[in-house]
């Protein structure tokens, strides 16, 4: 992919594609002061892999299908187990993964018998921080919308990690 | 404050219930609700709010889509009813930077996958990259808490986000 808009910036950022950071200075600034980000800590970090690989793959972002967490590898997230048709689902991460689908299909439609089977596998605390990293993780709409995705899936950790 | 609530689970009490988790959202998400209200410092208000309209509408939010942004009122401009919005490929209410916006939000909303450079090159026909990008920025923004605000049933007053009730917005769609 190649850039939609002219940016401050044409070489790849730290994460390997390009970067919009100078192009709105004021939106820079009001994002460096108010930041969206949930706090984090309930989600096990394979549960957290599972969930953004999801919306990764839903949303056609080669970028996110890419990245790994350490974290989550660390805890035993291999590629088996966050493939797709991956068999071994536990009903917690199957849980997890029908919360990420009622964000990302029809949230409106979301009921109340659903909304107590969820509660069966996850805590209040756990659904809140997966729909607020979720959220998060939908800027790819951002990054793909603007042509700033890369061109295929290439495995790579975070920047910064291990 | 997530952990306390896990270790309760634990504890044998009675079950969770989804009140729990509205409860908890409402401070979980305080930097989404701080930046819906804030982000109409910086874009186009009028297109912005047009575009949350329209998206809301399609999320199955129709309150959503009938409260108007302060600052878009403030430009004492015709407030499009919600009935406008919802026929905006046919209506007459809106011009051609109007309609980009309109169809751009739209595609964020079914399938991003199907934004092409045609669309942006009809955003950027009528502003400039920073405006753009600006706006682009804000559909994302609107979109997803308004998704996570639909999921965690999570109501808040209007005015948390920067918006108002207008009174001529809410014709039937």
């Amino acid at each position: 992919m190649s850039p939609r808009i002219p940016l401050a910036d044409d070489a790849p950022g730290p994460i390997g594609v390009p970067t919009a950071a100078g192009v709105a200075p004021d939106l820079d600034a009001l994002r460096a002061r108010i930041s969206t980000s949930v706090p984090v800590g309930v989600v096990h970090p394979v549960t957290a892999e599972v969930v953004r690989l999801r919306n990764a793959r839903r949303q056609g972002c080669c970028l996110c299908q890419s990245m790994r967490y350490h974290a989550a590898t660390e805890h035993g997230a291999t590629e088996e187990v966050l493939a797709h048709e991956y068999v071994g689902r536990t009903d917690h991460d199957v849980a997890a993964i029908r919360l990420c689908d009622a964000f990302l299909d029809a949230p409106a439609e979301l009921g109340t018998d659903e909304r107590q089977e969820l509660l069966e596998h996850l805590s209040p605390g756990e659904v809140v921080e997966l729909v607020g990293r979720l959220a998060n993780w939908t800027y790819n709409k951002v990054m793909i919308s603007l042509g700033m995705d890369l061109d295929r899936v290439e495995l790579r950790p975070f920047p910064g990690e291990a | 404050l997530g952990t306390a609530v896990v270790n309760a689970d634990a504890s044998g009490t009675a079950p969770p219930t989804w009140r729990e988790v509205s409860v908890l959202a409402a401070t979980c998400l305080t930097g989404f609700l701080t930046m819906h209200r804030e982000i109409w410092t910086v874009v186009d208000p009028y297109l912005a709010d047009i575009c949350r309209r329209r998206m809301a509408q399609l999320l199955g939010a129709p309150d959503d889509a009938e409260l108007v942004a302060e600052c878009a009122l403030a430009l004492e401009l015709p407030i499009p009813t919600s009935a406008e919005i919802t026929d905006w490929p046919h209506s007459e209410c809106f011009d051609a930077a109007a309609r980009a916006a309109l169809a751009f939000a739209e595609q964020m909303v079914i399938d991003v996958g199907g934004v092409n450079q045609a669309m942006v090159n009809e955003l950027l026909a009528h502003m400039n990259p920073a405006a753009c990008y600006k706006l682009v920025y804000a559909t994302w923004l609107f979109e997803a808490a308004l998704r996570a605000r639909l999921v965690l049933d999570l109501h808040v007053a209007p005015e948390t986000l920067g918006l108002v009730v207008a009174a001529n917005a809410g014709a039937q769609a």
